[in-house]
């Protein structure tokens, strides 16, 4: 009786996994909320949360805890969506940021911000309005590719044009800005930070991050069927391009505006995907969720680690996920060689 | 020798009025300074063509000069008062504008008429303008070029390769930077008198903002914070502003440098008693005008004094500085004074 002794498996995998992520962000937030530049207790934390108008009070409850919550927000988003982009293309060099989806979701934020395009009450719905924007035509333009040509190298070749397209394009929009001090807004947009941010960042982003990551979900039973083969997907009733559709709005709707309010991080959605897959039975839906919560404890600590790393200028989110991703991506590319060469 | 021009590169037709002895010419042409730089000059192929079209230019020059030359004096000797002044960098503007004869000023660079970046922008409208790019300077046919420490070498070394007289500004961080600024540019153009004149009135004004402040009993705090989450720490000229107006630079005693970026997070924690904002293009929409709007620096809005000083104001260091202390002085006395009010 090997079926029974599977499924067994498979669901312990679907409880235990997730479960452990998600103590670990707990255990992480709780950190992240307690570090700055006079370190606290969780306990003394949860008391200056209740203080009102002391400025320890403020700094937790307007700087540390938006800041943490992005970082989760984002890191989640990211991560949820490389899953996804891997699941769908059945291709392990995946990912937003490698894409170009992250890079086009910058370019829509910078051109409506700096641009001034809309002002005033539509003003802050306007950035991950464009963010999103950007994010859907990138992935538009990655999903025809990706139904036009099978060869995972032409994929991310195109991936890097975009990426390197939409880079010169965000300079080229914040070198028209008649205010000179956002040429050196550049860094934020290429490599993307949670610091000082605030309430309104969440506001913004998080409904867009949340209602993208649930079409995500949904796309979960599609994404299994799928890796039997489209023909073997179709006779099990699952509509592709109702599948692509809900891969391509789910992107689009959470790297936007994560982006947005985050700057284009890469690397997150490559890197959690790959090491969690083995502890989800390669299942692409459950590796969705776990995806997510691997996401959100990356750049938790990447955020973490940015402000406990000594140096006179905070880095960037951007810096601490590339030196992470960019091994591990060259060591991807060599693995595959080795099996599929 | 800095004073003779590569007059290849000149026209003619100032050949009547300014052509030197045609000795000088051969001098200006063959004899041009020898420095480590000329060594290598026919290497590049651009700066090879500019010594050949200084050679053609010396060929037509020649003749005309040994015709017109006989009144004129050779010049290379004595360096002549300069007669067009060209200025790339903002704070040169300010001092050319209000020490050289206007008549004397070819271009001032085009920041120098944004009111937003230029306290003389006014003044300096009524001038051309011109960017930083050699070929356009040239265009000018400057006797001198003033740019800043700042200016790209590149620049200032072909000016110099081409014969005309470049001067690095230093950039004045502290009040007697200011004075030795103000002098020295007048020395250089030759108006001693003028620059003296300046630096008393600052001085003066300077002694009494002193004594009014000795009349204060309290040393308030401030805390410079620029869009971008900037701020200008121990010894930089706004920290030696705000002590001449009084007050203790917060940004000091948080151990900061020169400018730097300030984590809101820090600012946040040890509030100064006033918060000095210095708006610049505040209207175009950028991250840095969103941080200085960020909720919880609202939130202590009842912490802190709020103060606005246009951040032209605060740029460049030079005998108006002291405009910018005065008015720092005064936006502060007001509130204490009426803090004071309310309390009694």
């Amino acid at each position: 009786m090997t079926v029974p002794k599977e499924n067994r498996d498979s669901r312990r995998g679907s409880v235990s996994v997730p479960l452990g992520l998600s103590v670990l962000v707990v255990f992480s937030a709780v950190l992240s909320l307690s570090i700055g530049a006079v370190w606290l207790s969780p306990a003394e934390v949860l008391r200056w949360f209740f203080t009102p108008g002391e400025p320890m009070g403020v700094a937790v409850r307007e700087l540390r805890l938006p800041r943490t919550v992005l970082a989760l927000l984002v890191g989640g988003g990211l991560g949820i969506a490389g899953a996804a982009l891997q699941g769908y293309t059945r291709n392990p060099l995946a990912d937003s940021g490698l894409l170009g989806i992250n890079g086009g979701a910058a370019l829509g934020a910078v051109l409506v911000l700096y641009t001034g395009l809309l002002r005033g009450a539509a003003f802050t719905l306007a950035i991950p309005l464009g963010g999103l924007a950007g994010a859907a035509a990138a992935t538009f333009l990655i999903a025809w590719l990706a139904g036009k040509v099978r060869s995972i190298q032409t994929l991310i070749l195109a991936g890097v044009a975009v990426s390197a397209l939409t880079a010169a394009l965000t300079s080229l929009v914040l070198n028209f800005s008649p205010n000179p001090f956002a040429t050196q807004e550049i860094v934020f947009w290429l490599l993307g930070s949670v610091a000082d941010r605030s309430w309104e960042h969440i506001g913004f982003a998080g409904p867009f991050i949340a209602v993208g990551a649930a079409v995500i979900l949904a796309c979960g039973r599609g994404l299994q069927a799928l890796t039997l083969g489209e023909d073997t997907a179709a006779s099990l009733g699952i509509s592709l391009g109702r599948l692509r559709l809900g891969i391509i709005a789910g992107c689009a709707l959470v790297v936007g505006p994560a982006t947005a309010a985050a700057g284009a991080i890469g690397f997150v959605g490559l890197v959690v995907p790959h090491i969690l897959r083995p502890l989800v039975r390669y299942d692409p839906a459950k590796l969705l969720v776990a995806s997510a919560l691997g996401g959100a404890l990356l750049l938790l600590w990447a955020d973490i680690l940015v402000r406990l790393i000594p140096v006179e200028q905070e880095l960037k989110l951007g810096v601490l996920t590339a030196l992470l991703g960019a091994p591990f991506f060259l060591w991807l590319i060599f693995r595959l060689r080795r099996l599929y060469p | 020798m800095q004073t003779i021009r590569n007059y290849g590169a000149h026209s003619a037709d100032r050949a009547g009025t300014d052509i030197p002895h045609h000795a000088c010419v051969w001098q200006a042409v063959f004899n041009r300074p020898v420095t480590g730089r000329d060594r290598d000059f026919s290497a590049t192929p651009m700066l090879a063509f500019r010594k050949y079209a200084s050679l053609l230019g010396a060929a037509v020059l020649i003749p005309l000069a040994i015709t017109f030359a006989g009144a004129t004096e050779c010049r290379a000797a004595e360096p002549p008062e300069p007669r067009r002044i060209v200025s790339i960098n903002l704070a040169a503007d300010e001092l050319v504008l209000q020490l050289a004869e206007a008549g004397n000023i070819a271009a001032l660079s085009h920041l120098a008429s944004d009111p937003r970046l230029s306290r003389l922008a006014d003044r300096a409208a009524a001038f051309p303008s011109t960017s930083t790019a050699v070929e356009e300077i040239l265009m000018l046919e400057p006797d001198i070029v003033f740019g800043s420490q700042y200016t790209p070498r590149i620049t200032a070394e072909l000016l110099e390769r081409l014969g005309i007289e470049f001067v690095a500004l230093p950039v004045a961080t502290n009040i007697d930077e200011c004075r030795e600024l103000v002098l020295s540019v007048a020395e250089i153009l030759g108006v001693q008198k003028r620059g003296e004149a300046l630096v008393a009135d600052m001085d003066r004004r300077f002694a009494e903002l002193q004594q009014r402040v000795a009349e204060r009993s309290i040393r308030p705090t401030a805390l410079s914070y620029l869009q971008g989450g900037y701020t200008q720490g121990a010894e930089s000229l706004l920290h030696h502003i705000m002590e001449a107006a009084g007050l203790r630079n917060h940004a000091e005693s948080l151990g900061i440098r020169g400018e730097a970026s300030l984590p809101l997070e820090k600012l946040i924690l040890s509030p100064p008693d006033f918060l000095i904002l210095l708006p610049f293009h505040d209207d175009d929409p950028t991250l840095g005008n969103m941080l200085v709007r960020h909720r919880a620096l609202r939130q202590l809005s009842g912490r802190m004094y709020r103060i606005e000083i246009p951040l032209a104001w605060t740029i460049n260091g030079n005998n108006l500085t002291v405009d910018t202390a005065e008015y720092l002085f005064e936006q502060t006395d007001a509130i204490l004074r009426e803090r004071e009010g309310e309390e009694q």
